[in-house]
């Protein structure tokens, strides 16, 4: 990885910018529930994707499965992953092997992080409160 | 208003639904470019905010697709991307698309853009308006079946004709010729208030008949002079009242209702000329048969100079086949009807 770039394990780049998915959703709460959680369901998924792609050294699908997680995350300024997933998309349009691998493990070990800390908020019912819970948290 | 929006992202889709559904509009969510396209040729939608990237078919393709074939009215395309390079920005209105929106998209930007969206959508409204109320004069004069239709696609290629010479192309531009291919099926508007005595009367009309029905020139303009008034907006009906006004002057300076000369009368009125006898020589009326194409083309030619401007006659033989196109089209057209 080149060193001048900034390196997004960096707390500096927020895992979720909740207040701007709240605004795009002009505020309805419960809308911004359902598409975090739809969000964590997936994220699983689709990292085991990427790997399988990195592993058969697809690059096309790693690319494609990068752009396709990037915009996903975008719309939900899940900003982290979104700048990783952008780097891993760079580096796969590359075919740069080495670049590609050290992205995916940066955006596996994000998504984790994510789903671990993302989670107390679908655990209580009552949706103000996960709100709150969250930013308590720092988002 | 319903509006369609296609993206294989789900987080995408419901935000934009809520957004659009806040703003007060209907929508519609097709899941890939396939699917879009099914519903878009169900003609029930206008406006269309599509993902650039889908499986199925891509932003791009849809838009292509959509611009080539003709699915009802136009249909206003925002495409949704993350690109925002000047290339993509581009091969996206190559492509046919209206605008574009950056995702993640921004809702008071999304308002402002489909908006503008409906607000184009209305022009085209606008448009139907005047062709139906041109249709609606022109209903009580029976036998011209597609008349307004054909002349105004004459009067288009006559102009995109002229567009390319010295002489013309400063004042013919695109939005002239949108205008002219707009307010041409106007020219007759004043037969509205020609009496039904004269306006129908098979056989040939009386000397004081006919200088009753020259005054469906100035009744027209008159008009249309009286609606620009109240709406200084609509600044297209000035060229409606030009055409409906100098349809039948001649350059010579024998036509009415002023007589006058050569440039003297607005281009517009000069074209809708040849495009207006054009049509009424090569279709059928109660008093004569459809002349052939050549017979009206002769004719055409041998009154350059008299009736018509020679440079808009010239322009019409060099644009020729077009017209023999226009004519087939609507036969074909009027067989199946
Ligand atoms: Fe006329």
């Amino acid at each position: 990885m080149r060193s001048s770039e900034p390196t997004l394990k960096d707390e500096s780049v927020p895992m979720i910018e909740l207040q701007k998915l709240v605004d795009r959703c002009l505020g309805k709460l419960d809308l911004v529930d359902k598409l975090i959680n739809r969000f964590k369901g997936s994220l699983q998924d689709s990292t085991e994707k990427l790997q399988q792609a990195m592993d058969l050294r697809d690059f096309v699908e790693l690319a494609q499965g990068a752009h396709r997680l990037r915009g996903e995350a975008a719309n939900l300024n899940a900003t982290r992953i979104t700048k990783l997933a952008l780097k891993l998309e760079t580096a796969a349009r590359e075919e740069d092997d080495r670049a590609s691998q050290d992205c995916l493990n940066e955006l596996i070990e994000a998504s984790d992080q994510f789903e671990m800390e993302v989670r107390p908020f679908s655990m209580t019912s009552n949706i103000e409160e996960r709100f709150r819970r969250l930013r308590y948290k720092g988002f | 208003m319903d509006i369609l929006v296609a993206d294989d992202d789900y987080s995408t889709t419901e935000t934009l639904r809520n957004a659009l559904e806040a703003f007060g509009y209907d929508v519609t969510v097709a899941r890939d470019g396939t699917e879009a396209y099914q519903y878009l040729r169900t003609g029930q939608f206008r406006l269309f905010i599509s993902d650039w990237e889908m499986p199925g078919m891509t932003g791009l393709e849809l838009c292509r697709e959509v611009r080539s074939r003709h699915i009802g009215g136009y249909i206003y395309l925002i495409l949704l991307t993350s690109y925002s390079s000047m290339e993509d920005v581009v091969q996206g209105l190559e492509a046919g698309a209206d605008d574009f929106i950056t995702k993640p998209f921004n809702p008071s930007e999304l308002l402002v853009r489909v908006r503008a969206g409906e607000r184009i959508l209305g022009l085209e409204s606008r448009e139907l308006t005047i062709f139906a109320l041109a249709k609606l004069a022109e209903s009580r004069d029976q036998e011209t079946g597609a008349h307004l239709e054909r002349m105004r696609e004459y009067a288009r290629i006559l102009a995109e004709e002229l567009a390319q010479t010295d002489e013309f192309g400063e004042i013919v531009d695109g939005d002239y010729i949108n205008l002219l291919h707009l307010t041409t099926p106007l020219h007759d508007i004043g037969k509205v208030a020609i009496p039904d005595s004269i306006l129908l009367k098979p056989g040939r009309l009386t000397r004081q008949e006919f200088e009753v029905m020259k005054t469906h020139t100035t009744l027209g303009a008159k008009t249309l002079t009286e609606v620009a008034t109240h709406h200084p907006n609509a600044s297209y009906l000035e060229m409606a009242r030009d055409i409906a006004l100098t349809h039948h002057e001649r350059v010579d300076g024998q036509g009415y209702p002023n007589g006058l000369r050569g440039d003297q009368i607005p281009l517009c009125g000069r074209i809708t000329a040849l495009a207006d006898v054009y049509d009424a020589l090569t279709s059928k009326r109660v008093y004569k048969d459809a002349y052939s194409h050549d017979v009206a083309k002769a004719i055409t030619l041998r009154n350059s100079g008299s009736h018509f401007d020679p440079e808009i006659v010239q322009a019409f033989l060099r644009c020729e086949s077009h017209f023999l196109d226009v004519k087939s089209h609507f036969e074909d057209f009027c067989l199946v009807h």
